[in-house]
């Protein structure tokens, strides 16, 4: 397994671009088995998982072509097979969100449970409720979700929990369902917009996307597009934290300033200087350490659970006391272990971890448990006395495009250290 | 949208126009016959207009052909576009380079 190297100490500045966003990239290459032609999907990230889906697309028999742009045209009409299988989706449980999609458009699907998750139980139940609700015969047996339908017939759709696959499972379903579905208590998140908005340049009839109200008439055919995926704002939220946990002025650029308000409000309060433009922010430190903040994780709009992590770590080397309070996920705060290593001081109470400051960190072998927890253990490197080094990052490869290139282009030393 | 291969005087294969979806099929037919031949084949891809996954694909299945028979093969002037799928898609270490 590999692992990175960082030496810590060196403000960030420059500039830095952000990838489009793995969570919207997934769900919308899934989207495209709904279309009765080609769509290219532009702005994906380099990721694994972004691979794995086009192996699982490949498998059923669709045709990918990836293109000098790196952008993704899939033609799903060489479709054969409506099946994804365990070992697929095992390493991925975006997979899912290939049921939605197959069951609609060619009336049946075979999709492997997914595992569970090292981050709190996510479960698929809604999906397969809502998808009943809408006419679906499922049976789930030998670990696969076996649905079938002639076509989908709309229905409303109260879901008991925020879900954000499960929001757009159903939406991409209700797209070619019979008549009018309504999905109450749906995610607000972008990349639930940025599908809706996809979906609508294919011909869909969505409206609500962004609100807890979605609505969809379903229409009986949809066509191919091309479309280029939203920026990652976990992505842009990471870079910035880095410049702020460094005392560093760095610019991300290729971003939406709207897609992170909440986690700007907090490095304002936490002492950064910020400037936005229509497609940039640039943050700066002016060689100030950070003020602590409190935060408060809750479902988009509010401060996302995947930026509580990087927050722990800038609250970690921050003035005063800060708590981070995680309310979406179980389980979320194994990469406080590992700052303690560091020298943080961090004290767990329940879902908060309550942090008093330290004048620095001392780098110390860590080990990376998830995605986040793993990119707030680099953030912690970049900052601490000697060299940190981060094992099991194949967490963060799974997130992040090129991290280490892009804080090498920011200044950092920092380096990659094959097994 | 077309390509040609075809041999040059120095007997190494000279790929012009684009290689990619649209004439993978056509490079591949117009390949049989040409990939024959004892020792190291280069095939020089300085002549591509445009490329995509497909091309690299049928980079990798005429890889395959060759070795299958014992014989050596490597692409001079790849363009960075393609060594970029090629990178991306973890394939970059099974294309046998040559210097330009």
């Amino acid at each position: 397994m590999d692992k990175l190297i960082i030496h810590g100490g060196v403000p960030l500045a420059g500039e830095v671009r952000i990838a489009g966003a793995k969570n919207a990239a997934l769900p919308i290459l899934a989207a495209t088995l709904l279309a009765d032609g080609p769509v290219t999907v532009g702005n994906v990230p380099h990721l694994h998982d972004i691979t794995t889906t086009m192996e699982l697309l490949g498998r059923m028999g669709v045709q990918l072509v990836v293109d000098e742009r790196m952008r993704i045209e899939v033609d799903a009409g060489t479709i054969k097979d409506f099946y994804a299988p365990y070992e697929l989706v095992k390493t991925m449980r975006a997979s899912i969100l290939v049921l939605g999609p197959l069951l609609t458009r060619f009336g049946r699907a075979d999709v492997s449970l997914p595992g569970g998750c090292a981050i709190g139980s996510r479960p698929v139940n809604l999906h397969i409720d809502g998808l009943r609700a809408m006419g679906a015969d499922i049976r789930v047996e030998g670990g696969y979700i076996r649905a079938r339908a002639d076509r989908l017939k709309g229905a409303r759709l109260v879901m008991d929990l925020v879900t954000v696959t499960g929001t757009e499972n159903l939406m991409m379903a209700a797209t070619l369902a019979d008549g009018e579905t309504v999905i109450e208590n749906a995610a607000r998140e972008p990349e639930v917009v940025d599908l809706a908005n996809c979906l609508n340049r294919m011909g869909a009839k969505i409206s609500g996307a962004g609100t807890d109200s979605i609505r969809i008439e379903g229409v009986d055919r949809l066509s191919g597009t091309s479309y280029d995926v939203l920026p990652d704002r976990i992505e842009t939220g990471t870079f910035l934290v880095a410049a702020a946990i460094t005392g560093g002025s760095v610019k991300v650029r290729d971003t939406r300033p709207h897609l992170v308000d909440v986690v700007l409000q907090k490095l304002r309060a936490a002492g950064a200087v910020i400037e936005l433009g229509d497609d940039w922010i640039k943050l700066d430190m002016q060689g100030r350490r950070p003020v602590a903040v409190d935060v408060h994780t809750a479902p988009y709009p509010a401060f996302p659970t995947d930026m509580q992590a990087q927050f722990t770590a800038l609250n970690a080397v921050a003035e005063g006391v800060g708590t981070i309070t995680e309310n979406v996920f179980e389980n979320r705060f194994m990469h406080v272990q590992e700052m303690q290593r560091m020298g943080a001081n961090i004290r767990l109470e329940g879902n908060t971890a309550i942090c008093t400051g330290v004048d620095y960190l001392t780098a110390a072998p860590v080990m990376a448990t998830d995605l986040r927890a793993s990119a707030s253990l680099v953030l912690s490197g970049l900052v601490a006395r000697g060299d940190t080094v981060v094992d099991r990052i194949y967490h963060i490869d799974r997130g992040y495009d090129c991290i280490e290139e892009k804080l090498a282009g920011l200044g950092a030393q920092i380096r990659r250290m094959p097994d | 949208m077309s390509a040609t291969i075809r041999r040059g005087d120095d007997n190494n294969l000279y790929i012009s126009g684009e290689l990619g979806f649209a004439t993978v099929q056509d490079l591949l037919r117009q390949g049989r016959g040409l990939l024959n031949g004892q020792g190291r084949l280069i095939i020089d891809l300085a002549g591509v207009t445009r490329t995509d996954s497909a091309g690299l694909a049928l980079m990798l299945e005429w890889l395959g052909e060759r070795r299958s028979c014992g014989q050596d093969i490597c692409f001079r002037n790849v363009p960075e576009s393609l060594l970029e799928i090629a990178q991306v898609s973890n394939l970059a270490g099974l294309l046998p380079l040559a210097e330009g």
